[in-house]
């Protein structure tokens, strides 16, 4: 009884402003129009569209090769940042504060500011390419390498968040088990691997569930950066469903979309916790 | 119990060696360099007069400063009104989701209930609807409460996004279950053992959540662009946003824009590290 | 500074609570309420960052015609205009006057959230007004039966030239004889940070318009003449020109900049021939760059020379409570000095051919624009789905500037895809 009196405040807010959209959006799967105009029942229409749509499957893989660089990358990088932020004495306010600055940045800004880094003939990374290979980097304009500089722009901005949960999980730790692993003789490195990761599979498990949902969901940056271009390397699952709900005027198509997506989702966070799993 | 609770508290920061603590800092400053040199950019651009993004040749430093993107700002548009909307939603929708998470993820985490499993699937079935394709619907949701182009429309649907809950729980569900149990032995009751040993214990996470429940209001964009319509009551993000006008961009005011509106937040992200740290000092001194 | 409207929302938080409890059983829409004043709102999307003081400026005129009606001045955001709109009319209080692109307006005409003004614009009251507006400019208000809104500002996507680096390389007067001519041009100008030439072509910067005069000139178009099916063939060989052009090096790297940073170069003069839009004129006006420049068209094709434009429309939402003050307003809008002195203000063209001998008086491109380039202008089809259209298609064109794909095919792909759409 208890327990569901902790749950009742969350599950009343959940259920209206998710839950019940949520039907609403189902149901609209099964309609056309519906916004502006009355909605008209058309049956499984959308769900077949869906099936010839090349661009479905184009944008789906998008988007899971987005994941793939994406979530790795910034994973690594703020794992790294966060046992830095751990082990220094003094001044990680500071480092805190300045890591988490991208993070903070609306997706508009976080673009102009890419605008200027990746500009051709000023931007801080072609000085340094051209410094390197003498040649400027095309970062949006060649369809090999935008995927992977939207990708950069996202880990840039996520990088002081995760930073941040890792450090909090690394500091929730408790202290015995590594004064035991000292007395034991390990170093740092094998502490990392054989207790601080272990000891973290929670927080981990909840990391990798929870950037796989939000990076499937990849949107604002590809967005104001590329609008899914050049010829659809950027498309995104999300982008597409934007442009048809918005765009285009097709809410029923939109919301079809919507339940593909959400359906890789299912998938992939089902196999996640299936490695994830107690193995006792 | 609280010597229990106590000891878990205990961070792992056993005394780092010299070499580890220089490569930490060589670490982090690559991580600060990375994190500021776009800023300088706009920190640039925002004190020229000038409708280019660039000029060629170059010009990094301006020869005169020029503070009219700022006077601009500050006078003609509804800059001072977009920040002060964003900080009280944020800071409303914060401080309620705090509540409402941690009081649910205690229940997921640690208390025995029918239908444990199906809730929890059911909460992270819904996190996977995409927000974009959530907009529609909500939008006549929202409407037909009426509170279409109020505060009310931004700050309660951010309330129903669980992915806090289970931030939250993945903190709680590493406490041991001995804790609780001395607890009730003691005769403590539910709301005690969560509001005394619990939300003590997931400090740590609660800041983590808060900077990332403010940041997540801070950055939206798309709902406030369709739920609200007065430009008096738009957050920072529409309100910026809005400064593009077609065809030629003012670079220089939409820079100076994005510079002022990240001063608060760096100061509230401060101000609420602070906050959480001297709490854990006097809870530990109080023990 | 805005605590009343807290304290207000907050009321009306606490009154929508037991709503909230209940969730989804109480549904009862909530009606705008009859206003029984005359208080409308406009909503614009912004041609300038000045532009509410602009708006201001007709709204005290307005006052002074009709003091009792009060104007709402409400922006978009260009980028998001979509979804804006899309909110606004999704209401069931959108604003009472709109100023919509012909790209947009279709779709929302179709969806019946535009109110057919037929009747207002044909009325004898009128009529002298009306007789002002060219009629390539109404035919873009026209759409299935109706028309949805008066015709009042344009914006020409011209070429900019550098004129000293045409010079130097002595081409100035012959560049846009011909394709041949062109590609000449471009190539004798490129070198030693200069491009030659450069068009967008990211779907996101809108690049097909830069591509319409070629499509044009060979008298193709999107659609066919009676909009039935797709309307390119006869576009292939401009739009081969297209590909060369970036395949002989003279532009700068596909896709490496957005049309705002290849204006920051062209500014910088490294770009010979730019393509651009009118409204940077004022920019180049206020800070000269280092060099002769002018404005210019692209080279004759088979079927003409014309240059492409985007013309906005005022239109009356179909919801609007107060039509009658809407149309008021938009009269008033549309009427020479006002709509002259916006013009002039924020460098767009006119479409009413009574002012325009008078305008731009110390302005010189804009008055060769105004006055030699708008008659010349061949704007868009105002299907329903043209947005659609070119956003689907367009794709193809980025694809095809970056080579292994001839003007033919390109052609032969974008006709399949925009008959799938029309279906």
């Amino acid at each position: 009884m208890t327990a569901y009196l902790f749950l009742a405040p969350a599950l009343v807010f959940f259920g209206t402003f998710l839950i019940w959209p949520g039907l609403s959006l189902f149901v609209q799967t099964f309609h056309n129009g519906g916004v502006m105009s009355p909605a008209v029942f058309v049956g499984t229409e959308n769900w077949e569209r869906t099936f010839v749509d090349p661009l479905v499957l184009k944008t789906i893989w998008n988007t899971l090769r987005y994941c793939l660089m994406a979530i790795p990358a910034v994973f690594v990088i703020a794992m790294l940042f966060a046992l830095a932020l751990n082990s220094i004495p003094v001044g990680q306010t500071a480092f805190k504060t300045i890591i988490y600055y991208p993070t903070l940045q609306p997706i508009l800004i976080a673009a102009l500011m890419f605008t200027f880094v990746l500009h051709q003939d000023f931007g801080v990374l072609n000085i340094v390419m051209r410094a390197i290979t003498g040649e400027p980097v095309n970062f949006l304009g060649d369809e090999d390498l935008a995927m992977p500089t939207i990708a950069m722009v996202e880990v840039w901005k996520g990088m002081g968040f995760w930073a941040l949960l890792f450090l909090a999980g690394i500091q929730n730790l408790p202290r015995d088990l590594y004064h035991a692993a000292e007395l034991d003789g390990a170093g740092p490195v094998r502490r990392f691997f054989q207790l601080t990761l272990p000891l973290l599979k929670p927080t981990f498990f909840f990391s990798v569930t929870f950037a796989t949902i939000v990076n499937l969901q990849v949107f604002d940056s590809i967005f104001v950066l590329t609008d899914g271009g050049p010829f659809h390397s950027t498309a995104s699952t999300t982008w597409y469903i934007y442009r048809s709900l918005f765009t285009f005027s097709e809410p029923g198509y939109g919301a079809t979309l919507s339940f593909v997506l959400v359906l890789v989702v299912l998938v992939l966070t089902a196999i996640q916790s299936y490695a994830f799993r107690d193995k006792s | 119990m609280w010597r229990l609770a106590r000891r878990k508290r205990n961070a792992v920061s056993l005394k780092p060696t010299l070499p580890m603590v220089t490569v930490s800092y060589g670490v982090l400053m690559f991580a600060a360099i990375i994190s500021i040199v776009p800023f300088l950019y706009i920190l640039s651009t925002s004190v020229k007069d000038t409708n280019s993004l660039f000029s060629y040749p170059p010009e990094w430093i301006p020869d005169v400063l020029y503070w009219g993107n700022y006077a601009k700002l500050l006078q003609e548009t509804s800059f001072l009104n977009w920040t002060l909307n964003t900080f009280m939603i944020g800071l409303a929708v914060t401080v309620l989701k705090l509540v409402i998470d941690a009081m649910a993820a205690y229940s997921l985490a640690k208390l025995q209930f029918a239908g444990k499993k199906t809730v929890s699937a059911v909460l992270l079935l819904a996190v996977a609807i995409p927000v974009a394709a959530l907009v529609i619907p909500l939008f006549f949701l929202v409407r037909s409460m009426g509170l279409l182009n109020t505060y009310w429309a931004l700050i309660l649907p951010a309330l129903a996004n669980p992915l806090g809950i289970f931030l939250l729980r993945s903190f709680i569900v590493s406490l041991p279950d001995d804790l609780i149990h001395s607890a009730r032995l003691d005769g403590a009751g539910e709301l005690k053992i969560f509001a005394q040993i619990i939300l003590p214990l997931i400090r740590s996470g609660l800041v983590v959540h808060a900077i990332f429940t403010f940041m997540l209001q801070y950055t939206n964009f798309l709902w406030p662009l369709v739920a609200i319509q007065s430009e008096s009551r738009q957050v920072l993000t529409v309100g910026i946003s809005s400064l593009k006008s077609n065809f030629v961009v003012d670079w220089g005011l939409i820079s100076a824009a994005s510079l002022l509106a990240t001063i608060p937040i760096t100061l509230l992200f401060i101000a609420l590290q602070r906050f959480f740290l001297a709490q854990s000092l006097s809870s530990a001194l109080k023990g | 500074m805005n605590i009343r409207i807290w304290a207000r929302s907050i009321a009306k938080g606490a009154l929508a609570a037991p709503a909230i409890v209940g969730f989804g059983l109480w549904t009862s829409p909530v009606h705008g309420g009859g206003h029984v004043s005359g208080d409308i709102t406009m909503i614009k999307g912004p041609h300038s960052a000045d532009e509410a003081r602009f708006e201001a400026m007709i709204i005290d005129d307005f006052k002074a015609v009709e003091p009792g009606v009060n104007v709402e001045f409400t922006t978009y955001d260009w980028a998001n205009m979509n979804a804006e709109l899309t909110a606004g009319f999704a209401s069931g209080n959108p604003a009472d006057v709109l100023y919509l692109v012909d790209l947009i307006y279709p779709n929302y005409a179709e969806l019946g959230a535009l109110l057919d003004m037929s009747d207002l614009v044909n009325s004898e009251e009128w009529a002298e007004e009306r007789a002002l507006i060219p009629e390539f400019a109404w035919d873009l208000a026209r759409q299935g039966e109706g028309t949805w809104g008066v015709p009042v500002l344009g914006a020409v996507y011209n070429i900019y030239i550098n004129k000293d680096l045409l010079a130097e390389a002595g081409v100035l007067d012959t560049w846009n004889n011909s394709y041949a001519d062109m590609m000449d041009a471009a190539k004798k100008t490129t070198g030693d940070g200069v491009y030659g030439f450069s068009v967008r072509s990211r779907t996101g910067d809108f690049a097909f318009w830069d591509w319409f005069p070629y499509i044009h000139n060979a008298g193709a178009d999107i659609l066919t003449d009676d909009w039935s099916g797709c309307g390119l063939w006869g576009a292939e060989a401009a739009t081969q020109f297209l590909i060369d052009m970036h395949e002989a090096g003279v532009t700068p790297p596909i896709g490496s900049m957005s049309t705002q940073e290849q204006f920051d170069l062209f500014k910088g003069g490294r770009i010979a021939i730019y393509h651009g839009e009118t409204p940077q004129i004022g920019e180049l006006n206020a800070n000269p760059p280092g060099f002769d420049w002018d404005v210019a068209y692209a080279p004759p094709g088979e079927h003409g020379q014309t240059v492409m434009g985007n013309f906005g429309i005022l239109s009356i939402a179909s919801a609007s409570p107060n039509q009658d003050a809407a149309w008021e307003f938009i009269k008033h809008w549309a009427s020479g000095p006002q709509v002259g002195r916006f013009a002039e203000q924020v460098n767009l063209q006119v479409v009413r051919e009574d002012i325009v001998a008078d305008m731009f008086a110390d302005n010189a491109a804009m008055r060769k624009v105004q006055q030699e380039f708008v008659p010349r202008v061949k704007g868009i089809q105002p299907h329903p789905q043209i947005l659609k259209i070119l956003q689907s298609i367009w794709p193809v064109a980025e694809q095809a500037y970056r080579g292994g794909m001839t003007g033919k095919q390109v052609i032969e792909r974008m006709c399949a895809i925009t008959d799938e759409i029309l279906g």
